[in-house]
């Protein structure tokens, strides 16, 4: 595989494995550092990434794995699961936004760590089930529990929040 | 994003899944602001992500590739390092190890001061005897016996013939005598 071919193969991704890091780093920065790191081992696969069902899932699991050592570093942690650190995936409610966005962000924030990722996976960044199995190296039973969960939650909070507003 | 196409399938019940259902009529009243609240929060998370667009990306695809550079080297260099340890290691078989298969032609003109001829004719003389009597599956003990029996005719030429001192010397006439055809 030449420099074009993997330009065209993986780096053609970097908008959406750039998007994913952003949810866990929240730095620009060092989101742009993991994902040159991303691209460099990458590369050092290129001649095995034909082996792959689906590149995009591997860099993105890559992303993920990294951005968790990238985490882990900082806070000085030898372990960390997602359910660790509430602050990844969140999602600031800021001073512009409508009351019932605001709250819907503050009951976002409270799901667990995977529903979020989960979320963000599914609802925002529109991936399917099976890209997001092989991501986050679940069983597609798990994806649609917690995904099926995590909305749950979403509608109870829109609905309660419409009763009060009554 | 397709957004409204994520919130229609979520809040309108053209769900995919089985557990998608139980979601459905969430948002049959015309007038619920559900599908439009979420909606909204989508689009905050959507564009509060600082990688919306491409502007941000800051990669070197040079110095990502660079590092094939930095491979090809250090193949090249492995290959060099090998290929010249393998001659080495041949160089030192060759010249510095124990050979057992000298020529015996070059053992008697070395060990006996005769000429390469009067070498060569003693044995040929040798390979004679042992072509009629030896059998291949002689065992090094007898032939080292039938040898010591054999080497009194030679003894005229002056050479020290002591192939039963040594069994690497017998080892060197089995070579030989493999290939006593040539001779």
């Amino acid at each position: 595989m030449d420099e074009k071919q993997f330009v065209n193969l993986v780096v053609v991704n970097e908008s959406k494995l750039a998007r994913y890091g952003w949810y866990y780093l929240k730095n620009i920065d060092d989101v742009n550092d993991t994902l040159q790191d991303l691209f460099v081992r990458l590369w050092k696969m290129r001649f095995t990434l034909a082996n792959y069902d689906s590149v995009l899932a591997l860099s993105m699991t890559m992303m993920r794995n990294m951005c968790f050592d990238k985490l882990r570093k900082q806070k000085g942690l030898v372990n960390l699961s997602i359910d660790q650190l509430p602050d990844i995936i969140d999602f600031p409610p800021n001073e512009n936004q409508s009351t019932e966005i605001t709250k819907l962000y503050l009951e976002i924030n409270k799901l667990t760590g995977l529903q979020k990722e989960i979320i963000t996976l599914k609802d925002i960044e529109g991936y399917d089930y099976q890209e997001i199995c092989q991501i986050l190296d679940l069983e597609i039973g798990a994806v649609r529990t917690n995904l099926c969960r995590a909305r749950q939650k979403i509608r109870d909070r829109i609905i309660k929040n419409r009763e009060n507003g009554r | 994003m397709d957004v409204k196409g994520l919130i229609n399938r979520f809040f309108s019940g053209a769900s995919d899944s089985k557990e998608e259902d139980s979601l459905r009529n969430i948002s049959d009243d015309p007038d619920s602001l559900d599908a439009e609240i979420y909606f909204n929060f989508l689009q905050e998370v959507n564009n509060s992500n600082p990688f919306a667009d491409d502007s941000n990306i800051k990669i070197d695809i040079n110095e990502i590739t660079k590092f094939s550079n930095v491979n090809k080297y250090l193949l090249l260099r492995r290959v060099f390092i090998a290929v010249a340890a393998s001659v080495v290691i041949a160089l030192s078989v060759t010249y510095f190890l124990p050979n057992n298969s000298i020529d015996v032609d070059n053992y008697y003109v070395s060990n006996s001061g005769k000429t390469e001829q009067e070498a060569l004719e003693l044995a040929k003389d040798i390979l004679n005897i042992f072509s009629d009597s030896f059998n291949k599956s002689t065992s090094s003990l007898q032939y080292l016996s039938l040898l010591g029996e054999s080497t009194k005719p030679f003894e005229k030429f002056g050479v020290i013939v002591d192939f039963s001192e040594k069994l690497e010397k017998v080892n060197y006439i089995n070579f030989d005598f493999d290939n006593s055809k040539k001779y």
